[in-house]
């Protein structure tokens, strides 16, 4: 028996080769989009923790500072007579622009201290070793070199701040192993000396890297004793810190990714499930006879079950080298996205873990089985010798349809609940989101079966018999139709709904923007990378740009890292308001009248929403910060609307920040002009008047805001990637489903063509149906895409980022959506169409 | 004689990749390799050597260094031998004109030893600092090295303060000098190679009454006993065929002490410009040329760690002073596996000298191995 049911299998799924790979390619994209933003998101990761390694060494515990730590703490540690290993360090990311453009960190040593932290064999034919400590000799790992194709004694160039500065190529770092070589290819290697004196921070000390004892007393003890000579500006806290907190800043981003992930291959389920109906419903006469001569319903069960798993495992594998290729690509939009938005990182090579691959395996597997559930479930109850072959199906579904839909009610009454429940648990709310796909697909069939009832007459009067025989054909085959309608509009509904959260994000920005950007003109030091690791601007530019006739006030930003007591941080900047730029800061709460007057007075902050969001803060709320003088509570005054940063920030006064940590520098210039000064030539004239050596951006307001769009619109590239490719699963789900369905009427048709109906009739009743298919998929789409889109707005970016969102519905992603919807099935019904009118009627009967 | 810098070059110019040892000394080999610069002084001819200033620093020469070893015995007679030297190096003649204020001109090396004879143990500690921030430097007036917590301090009397502390050991002594301050060879100008130059200003205190403290995994010890004094200072380097030496410094209980170098060619011959000199209290120090003496090898000890097999038991006869001796080491492993690899420890003396039975300690330094 079981041979004879696994011929019959086999010799269904050769004979209906483009089906089977189009379920095939469905599970396969799912399964690659899965793999694919995983590897991506886990090479990230695996770089910068890479990086992190290597450039921590085998340190246990740092000291840090705030705003840096003095280097008077390292000698007075370094002259303790039972004192760790510890080590100076200065490091800070710099943007090197000759012989090319390109990130490195710099990490300034004094290599007589290193010994116990890193190791790095040094050696090579014409070695210049006392350069390390004559000041422009700089190291680099060879490959990198190689790269940059520079030998020794040749010419490094970076960006300092607004400066040019170079350093010669002293050296090649060898490092032991292959681990610490791609670790190290972009840190450039200096003297501490030379680290300071590049910088400009002398006296500065960015940690000191210390080895403790693990073994719990010994390492209270001596935390102790090391604390004890620490000023209050510094704390010892573990090595591993600083980089939990950063990879942790990148969770919500993460879960975002993987999310829009299980998107497409929910999609590919939906694809799954429509091959396994269709499959199970053309040979339900074939089951009627296998029953009648003795197979068990548990044999059909399990075999609809193996047709699946052989699907699922074709596509699952296939899926998995797709996903490898998927992920070169994606690992480019990733990393840039993190450098834009956290933190400098680059990836050398995927890394590629095998957790990925067994949970993306099992995905496909499991969600192919789980799409084949109720079709097995379907083809196990037909009754033996059940002759009325899908009639009866159809009406069983049609039966059903009050089912579908009061369990669709109930679905979406639970997602509901669940988005209320979940608090700001963000697996949660996707797991609503899904949930409220899943009722969407349930009602369906309802909906198809009420809209071709409004259709019918009117398909009639537009069209006539045919028009009524199109609709139809829709209702008569409502089992396989409702579910390609089903696939088809949940795929465009979570393209819309992405859509529209893009639209209503840019728009909010753009907004936001256009009131805070109040400034003529920006001047800022140009860094390489996006995130808040900017440069500070020589004094003697501050002064020039300041001293122009044309100007009649200033903005002045500081960004700096606020210690908090707690050990983590968080970024801030340290601003001299004009009343205009204070007047563009939109409260959200606290009253302006009361937080302008404390904020330069007092010990006080405003923080951006995100902020306020992620650590529960209010007006009236206090965060501890480590200042110069030791902890101190600094009282939040007031939330304010902001889109810079998804860790959200703080922005406290100048004169606060002068009180505290008594340091000039600022990092930022936003100039006021007088009424009818020309913007553009007192561009040009400040650009003229950058002291010689010094690089700086010289900006309008409008060209900050290009700018600023421009990165805005880089960080959502992954999310277009990734619509597109769920689109394209969808896409696929459809033309197979509606090739099936339609080359399934064959027999109907030749009966249409025998009765009098042309070629050409016959066409328009296939492409009229087919359409009328896509188009109500698009018309569910459409509702669906915005209640997407609310949840994606409204729950899922507050709970990842933290930001509110104005609502902006565009027609043009809705008519996007719909069109999308009604070319693919148009697409979908121009084979069978031109097939079908070719053949003729009396080829179609022969079977009766 | 004590030229561990300019052996830095020899273990960066044999860098071959297989020898592990040489490699993994490379790292602060490579820092310390400056380039000769002319503006340096080089040691030409004799000079007046005038104290306590000539004790002081000396930054118009590259590089001299402070070397004080010694036997002590603790109250239950146990005896140790120890090692603390001082090590300064110009990096270059200028110091770089840097806007920090860890830029140096000057590199400071320190190793610190203990060898303990009665559980044939050897400990050895190296530490390296910039001369900057305080970290390590030498002063004249008072004169003072130090590396961190390591120091020496020379007061004007001549009286010497030692102190160094590394994990567990710790040694605190009080130095005083018990014989005549000897300068090497003429008149204080010690020549290492044909060439002008190669060679140092160079003088000893071959005995210092040493007494004070050694600590041992928190037990305090009074020890007392004595010490070598050897100051150096010089722009030179070693020559072409050199590859390292054998250096003696023995203190016998005759009241005499002699100090001996051999310089080791590549072809296992002695340079010619080995000597040694001969000093006895009360007496002019008499000047021992590579001919006056001769030193048989008669055992071997191969370093479990490096590889390298040393002498480890030697046969001296030095006919002029009709001394004969044999040196047998207190410890045997005595190997320093610093960014120099070298062996340094205290050996016991047994032999006679004209006749008569002669004891005594002493040091011997091995590098090149």
């Amino acid at each position: 028996m079981i041979s004879l049911l696994s011929r019959a299998s086999l010799r269904y799924l050769t004979r209906h080769p483009a089906q089977l790979v189009l379920a095939i390619l469905g599970v396969a994209v799912g399964v690659a989009v899965v793999v694919g933003i995983d590897t991506a998101a886990a090479s990230a990761r695996r770089s910068f923790e890479l990086a992190t390694r290597a450039i921590s060494g085998d340190a246990t515990h740092v000291v840090r500072g705030t705003p840096s730590v003095p280097e008077s703490v390292y000698t007075a540690l370094a002259l303790e007579p039972h004192r760790p290993p510890a080590a100076p360090i200065v490091q800070r990311s710099l943007a090197l622009v000759e012989p090319r453009s390109r990130t490195l960190d710099l990490l300034g040593v004094d290599p007589f201290a290193e010994g116990p932290f890193r190791s790095y064999t040094s050696g090579g034919a014409g070695f210049d070793g006392a350069a390390l400590l004559r000041g422009d000799g700089a190291w680099l790992s060879a490959a990198t070199a190689t790269e940059l194709g520079i030998e020794l004694g040749d010419e490094l160039v970076f960006l300092v701040g607004s400066q040019r500065r170079s350093l010669r190529l002293a050296g090649m770092v060898e490092p032991s192993t292959e681990l610490a070589r791609s670790a190290l290819s972009d840190v450039v290697l200096v003297d501490i000396a030379t680290a300071q004196s590049l910088l400009g921070t002398r006296g500065e000390l960015s940690r000191i890297d210390l080895v403790l004892p693990t073994e719990p007393t010994a390492l209270a003890e001596s935390t102790a004793r090391l604390s004890r000579l620490l000023p209050e500006s510094c704390v010892i806290e573990p090595a591993s810190r600083r980089s939990e907190t950063l990879a942790g800043m990148t969770r919500a981003f993460d879960i975002n990714l993987r999310a829009l992930g299980f998107l497409a291959l929910l999609v590919g389920v939906f694809l799954v499930y429509n091959t396994m109906t269709f499959a199970v419903v053309q040979r339900r006469p074939l089951w009627g006879t296998l029953r009648s001569i003795g197979a068990t319903r548990g044999e059909l069960f399990r075999r609809v079950c193996a047709e699946a798993l052989a699907i699922g495992l074709t596509g699952t594998v296939l899926g998995l080298g797709l996903g490898l290729l998927l992920a070169q690509a994606l690992v480019k939009l990733v990393t840039q996205t993190i450098n834009d938005l956290y933190y400098v990182v680059s990836v050398r090579e995927l890394s590629l873990e095998p957790a990925v691959f067994a949970e993306a395996a099992a995905l496909g597997i499991g969600a192919t089985l789980l799409g084949a559930l109720f079709p097995a479930l379907d083809a196990m109850r037909t009754a033996p010798r059940a002759i009325l072959d899908r009639a009866a199906g159809e009406a069983r579904l049609r039966s059903r349809i009050g089912v579908l839909a009061l369990a669709g009610f109930l679905a979406a009454a639970l997602s509901i609940l669940l988005l209320r429940a979940s608090g700001d648990n963000l697996p949660l709310g996707f797991a609503a989101l899904f949930l409220m796909l899943f009722s969407a697909a349930l009602l369906v069939p309802g909906a198809t079966s009420l809209a071709c009832r409004v259709v019918a007459p009117l398909a009639g009067l537009a069209a006539g018999s045919l028009g009524r025989i199109a609709t139809r054909g829709i209702t008569s085959h409502l089992a396989r139709s409702s579910v390609a309608i089903a696939a088809l509009a949940i795929a465009l509904s979570a393209t819309a709904g992405m859509g529209i959260l893009v639209d209503s994000f840019r728009a909010t920005v753009v907004k936001w923007l256009d009131t805070t950007l109040v400034a003529d003109v920006y001047i800022s030091s140009p860094s390489t990378f996006s995130n808040r690791e900017s440069a500070l601007l020589s004094a003697q530019l501050v002064e020039r740009m300041s001293a122009d006739s044309r100007v009649i006030g200033t903005t002045s930003f500081r960004d700096i890292d606020l210690e908090l007591a707690a050990g983590d941080k968080v970024f801030a900047t340290a601003a001299a308001l004009h009343p205009k730029s204070r007047d563009a800061y939109r409260f959200l709460e606290g009253d302006p009248a009361v937080i302008w007057p404390a904020f330069t007075t007092r010990d006080t902050l405003i923080v951006s929403e995100s902020l306020a969001r992620h650590r529960s803060l209010s007006p009236g709320s206090t965060l501890e910060v480590r200042t110069r003088e030791g902890v101190r509570p600094f009282e939040v005054l007031g939330v304010f609307r902001d889109y810079w940063s998804d860790q959200g920030w703080a922005m406290l006064a100048r004169e606060t920040w002068l009180r505290n940590w008594g340091d000039e520098r600022i990092s930022a210039l936003g100039l006021f002009l007088a009424p009818g000064a020309d913007v553009d030539a007192t561009i040009a004239s400040l650009r003229a008047a950058v002291p010689s050596g010094e690089i700086v951006k010289v900006r309008s307001g409008t060209e900050l805001e290009a700018a600023s769009m421009e990165i805005f619109d880089r960080t959502f590239s992954v999310t277009r990637v990734l619509r597109l490719l769920a689109g394209v699963v969808a896409i696929l789900g459809v033309v197979g489903a509606l090739l099936a369905m339609e080359l399934e009427r064959e027999r109907e048709m030749g009966v249409l063509r025998a009765i009098g109906l042309s070629p050409a009739g016959l066409k328009r009743v296939v492409l009229g149906q087919t359409g009328l298919l896509g188009a109500l998929a698009g018309l569910f789409a459409v509702p669906i895409g915005i209640a997407v889109a609310l949840v994606l707005i409204l729950v899922i970016n507050a709970r990842s980022f933290g930001w509110t969102l104005d609502i902006q519905i565009s027609p043009r992603v809705l008519l996007e959506t719909f069109a999308l919807a009604l070319g693919s099935a148009l697409i979908a019904g121009a084979y069978p169409a031109w097939r079908m009118a070719r053949l003729s009627p009396a080829q179609t009967l022969r079977g009766e | 004689m004590r030229k561990l810098w300019p052996l830095l070059f020899l273990a960066l110019a044999s860098c071959a990749p297989s020898s592990e040892p040489v490699r993994a000394s490379l790292e602060v080999g490579d820092l310390l390799s400056a380039p000769a610069d002319p503006r340096f002084t080089r040691a030409l001819e004799p000079r007046e050597l005038a104290f306590p200033a000539d004790h002081g620093p000396h930054p118009e020469f590259q590089t001299e260094w402070w070397y004080f070893t010694g036997t002590l015995a603790d109250d239950t007679g146990r005896e140790y031998g120890y090692q603390l030297t001082f090590f300064r190096r110009a990096l270059a003649f200028e110091a770089p004109t840097l806007d920090s204020a860890w830029s140096a001109r000057d590199v400071f090396m320190a190793h610190f030893t203990l060898a303990d004879a009665s559980k044939d143990s050897f400990e050895a500690h190296e530490r390296f600092e910039r001369g900057a921030l305080g970290l390590a430097g030498a002063s004249a007036a008072p004169f003072g090295v130090w590396l961190r917590d390591w120091r020496l301090d020379i007061q004007s009397d001549g009286r010497m303060q030692l102190r160094a502390a590394e994990q567990d050991l710790a040694l605190d002594l009080a130095l005083e000098p018990s014989s005549a301050l000897v300068l090497q060879g003429e008149r204080g100008l010690s020549r290492k190679g044909a060439q002008p130059g190669n060679a140092s200003h160079y003088y000893s205190i071959p005995r210092m009454r040493s007494t004070g403290t050694l600590t041992r995994g928190g037990s305090r010890l009074a020890v007392r006993g004595e010490s070598w004094f050897d100051r150096e200072w010089s722009t030179s380097a070693l020559e072409e065929g050199q590859v390292g030496w054998d250096w003696f410094a023995l203190r016998l209980d005759d009241g005499s002490e002699l100090m001996l170098y051999r310089m080791r060619r590549a072809d296992g011959s002695a340079d010619p410009f080995s000597s040694g000199t001969f000093t006895r209290l009360g007496a002019d120090p008499r000047k021992l040329d590579s001919d006056d003496f001769r030193i048989t090898e008669l055992a071997r000890w191969t370093s479990p760690q490096s590889g390298a097999s040393y002498p480890s038991r030697w046969t001296l006869e030095v006919p002029s002073l009709g001394l004969t001796c044999t040196l047998t080491p207190l410890v045997e492993s005595c190997e320093l596996l610093a960014a120099v690899r070298y062996w340094e420890g205290a050996v016991r003396v047994e032999g006679s000298r004209s006749g008569s039975t002669v004891g005594g300690r002493g040091f011997v330094e091995l590098t090149g191995y």
